[in-house]
């Protein structure tokens, strides 16, 4: 069954995108519908690089449809530590750890951030997408990066 | 501890390294519940209204078709007939002079009154106990049933020659009920003759100056089809459906008889004479009614429904006639003779009763003919991609609604939920998505099983039709609804991470993308419920399911056929 095939993977990127695990339930069963219907004009070669594509637009199409109604906790520009122990932070910080800062950010700087960072997109990609300028898009990652470099340095500390 | 700048990209590459290696989300079956019901709910549950909606759909369209049925109509009991019937009668019946004969299967009191010492009178009933003119209003007012043969016997009101005679029935009732001819015979049981002056003329307690009344009420008792053949002057015997009224106006000259839904028979038939004269009409018009014959003209209603009454022209009486007045005329739509001179002769009567069966009766018996037939399929079917590897039958059940547009022709539509299970080995048959190509490259074959929700729309013709079944050949056009199809591949060199099986559900729709023919028999073995047997061959025109397979079914369909 190609839904529970592709589920784990198609999961993992819609977390991501999304606040919570229900918020990517919605996201990942949109992408497969999207599949479903297009599947017959499915000319890649690479499958999983094509429901990727398909993840990452219903989420930002996701982003559209419901940003009049998020939560958008601005998130002040803060100097993070310049100075760390890479190899600390690396061993120390989980994935999971990792994926709970990023449900936690805002959903502008969540997206903006996912979509450069992990997915590798422009910032011309990810403005069109989320309907967005491109400063804002650049404003919104420099601004996610820096509240996850602190959360993360600040619990790099604690366990120290 | 190595320490330095912790960068914009030092931290995109930590965090990038992160969710690559993250760990294997595992299924949650509950997240596929969402989906269906994200897509409308289930499939059954649509399938489940719009069959209800074609039930209803169904069941409007009968009723609608219903009261247009002709069968209907002939049963529907006439009981404005009947009334309109009896005026007519009563109205005829004011004229002078005339005799009439009653005949009715529940006759009380003679089925008929006369009311003129110049008329003779006839009443035929069944169950007649009398027909005196004390009867006359009863006659008028209660009993429905009966028929009047009235002959006017004078014209004149004062003519000298005036009888009144009264059949009694009882013996020569026509068991219109049950349809069976109990008696043909008339028993005079009361006889009266008079001349112009006799009491007779007391009888016309309604009639002041002499002229008769007759009245015969008509009762429908049946339900079959009821004709009554018209007075032919030529000597063809003429029959009209449901001729209400022949009525004669005696002061005019003219007869009239009225019935109502009775099949009556008027018949100048010269081969008749001698035959006619010595038997029938010896029994029907017996003596006492000769005389009455002299200066009347006959009018003849009957209204069992069993029962055929003929008029011979019949010359070769006992008693001599007057051919100037003794004369029977063509009746007419309106009950009012339209040329005297073309009567026919008084005396050439005959009342013949004839067997219930050689009355038409409409479509009351045997097949019912009705335009919607529902059908309960249960569907064995045969896929193959070129008439090879045919592989385990898949079953299916169905429903199909006809209508007769034709004795010939009908069209049906329906749905049948069947599972097509065929294997595809051969690689110019299927078209395999690229990214499982790209990844595992053509598979040795495919084994597929496809749940499909058929939606034929057919056009049938019969090509023989027995009096209880009918050979037909069917062509249609189908479209599928891919409700469920599950492929597996077959390939030894598939790894761990290769997909065997590919599944999906609701994505492929072909709208009259298979056509198909079909040939069939059915038999009824009850009135409404038969059973038929289809053999039928299926093809897609262009190829159906994820991989666009040409599919060719052979199949049958075990029907269970219920006529509306």
């Amino acid at each position: 069954m190609l839904y529970e095939h592709f589920f784990g993977y198609a999961m993992s990127i819609a977390l991501r995108y999304s606040q919570n695990y229900e918020e990517a339930i919605e996201i990942l069963n949109d992408s497969f519908i999207k599949v479903f219907k297009k599947i017959k004009d499915y000319n890649d070669l690479s499958f999983k690089g094509w429901l990727r594509r398909i993840v990452i637009n219903t989420a930002s199409d996701h982003y559209r449809k419901n940003k009049k109604h998020l939560y958008h906790k601005d998130i002040e520009s803060q100097e993070a530590l310049t100075v760390i122990d890479t190899e600390t932070v690396d061993d120390q910080i989980s994935y999971d750890e990792l994926l709970e800062a990023v449900q936690q950010l805002p959903p502008s700087y969540r997206n903006t951030f996912c979509m450069y960072v992990i997915d590798g997109y422009k910032h011309e990609e990810i403005a069109e997408m989320l309907n967005v300028s491109v400063g804002t898009s650049k404003s919104n990652l420099h601004r996610a990066r820096a509240y996850l470099r602190e959360l993360i340095i600040r619990r790099d500390y604690a366990v120290a | 501890m190595p320490l330095r700048k912790f960068d914009d990209s030092d931290f995109d590459s930590l965090v990038r390294a992160k969710f690559d290696a993250a760990p294997h989300v595992p299924y949650d079956s509950k997240a596929w519940s969402k989906l269906q019901a994200k897509r409308g709910g289930a499939p059954w549950k649509i399938w489940i209204g719009g069959a209800a909606v074609l039930v209803l759909l169904m069941i409007a369209g009968w009723w609608i078709w219903q009261p247009f049925s002709p069968t209907s109509k002939t049963e529907k009991p006439t009981a404005e007939l009947q009334q309109s019937g009896t005026e007519l009668l009563a109205n005829a019946g004011e004229d002078a002079g005339y005799t009439s004969i009653s005949q009715g299967s529940e006759e009380q009191n003679g089925g008929f009154s006369a009311e003129s010492s110049s008329n003779v009178s006839v009443g035929r009933g069944s169950e007649n106990t009398g027909g005196s003119p004390d009867d006359i209003q009863n006659e008028r007012d209660g009993d429905s049933s009966g028929m009047a043969l009235a002959e006017s016997e004078n014209a004149s009101d004062n003519a000298p020659q005036r009888k009144a005679q009264l059949f009694n029935s009882t013996n020569q009732a026509v068991g219109d009920n049950n349809g069976s001819l109990q008696a043909n015979t008339i028993s005079r049981e009361e006889e009266r003759s008079a001349d112009s002056n006799d009491d007779q003329d007391s009888w016309a307690s309604e009639m002041s100056d002499g002229k008769a009344s007759a009245v015969a009420k008509n009762k429908v008792t049946g339900q079959s089809a009821k004709r009554i053949a018209g007075i032919s002057t030529s000597g063809a015997a003429t029959s009209r459906e449901e001729l209400r009224d022949i009525s004669k106006s005696g002061d005019e000259g003219q007869a009239s008889v009225q019935t109502t839904n009775q099949v009556v028979a008027f018949q100048k038939n010269s081969e008749k004479k001698e035959s006619s004269a010595t038997t029938e009409k010896d029994k029907l018009i017996t003596p006492a009614q000769e005389s009455e014959r002299q200066n009347g003209k006959v009018a003849v209603a009957d209204d069992d429904d069993n029962t055929v009454v003929e008029v011979t022209e019949d010359k070769a009486t006992t008693v001599p006639a007057d051919e100037s007045t003794d004369k029977v005329a063509p009746a007419t739509d309106n009950g009012v003779l339209a040329n005297e001179a073309d009567a026919l002769p008084r005396d050439s009567i005959n009342l013949v009763s004839k067997p219930a069966d050689s009355e038409p009766v409409l479509q009351s018996k045997g097949q019912v003919k009705g335009k919607f037939t529902l059908s309960l399929l249960v569907n064995t079917d045969l896929s193959t991609v070129k008439f090879q590897d045919f592989t385990t039958p898949g079953l299916g059940i169905g429903v199909r609604a006809s209508y007769r547009l034709s004795n010939r022709f009908s069209v049906s539509a329906g749905f049948t939920k069947t599972n097509r299970i065929y294997d595809v080995t051969d690689r110019e048959d299927y078209t395999l998505p690229a990214w499982i190509l790209a990844n595992q490259g053509w598979p040795e074959g495919i084994a597929a099983r496809c749940s499909i929700t058929e939606i034929p729309v057919s056009l049938r013709y019969d090509v023989i039709q027995g009096r209880n079944w009918n050979l037909y050949g069917q062509v249609s056009a189908s479209s599928f609804m891919m409700d469920r199809e599950v492929y597996d591949f077959e390939s030894s060199q598939y790894g761990d991470d290769d997909i065997t099986r590919w599944e999906v559900e609701g994505v492929n729709k072909h709208y009259f993308g298979v056509v198909g023919a079909t040939v069939g028999y059915e038999r009824y073995f009850a009135r409404r419920w038969g059973l038929g047997l289809e053999f039928y061959w299926q093809t897609t025109l262009g190829g159906i399911g994820i991989y666009s397979v040409g599919l060719n079914s052979l199949g049958n369909h075990l029907i269970l056929n219920y006529r509306l």
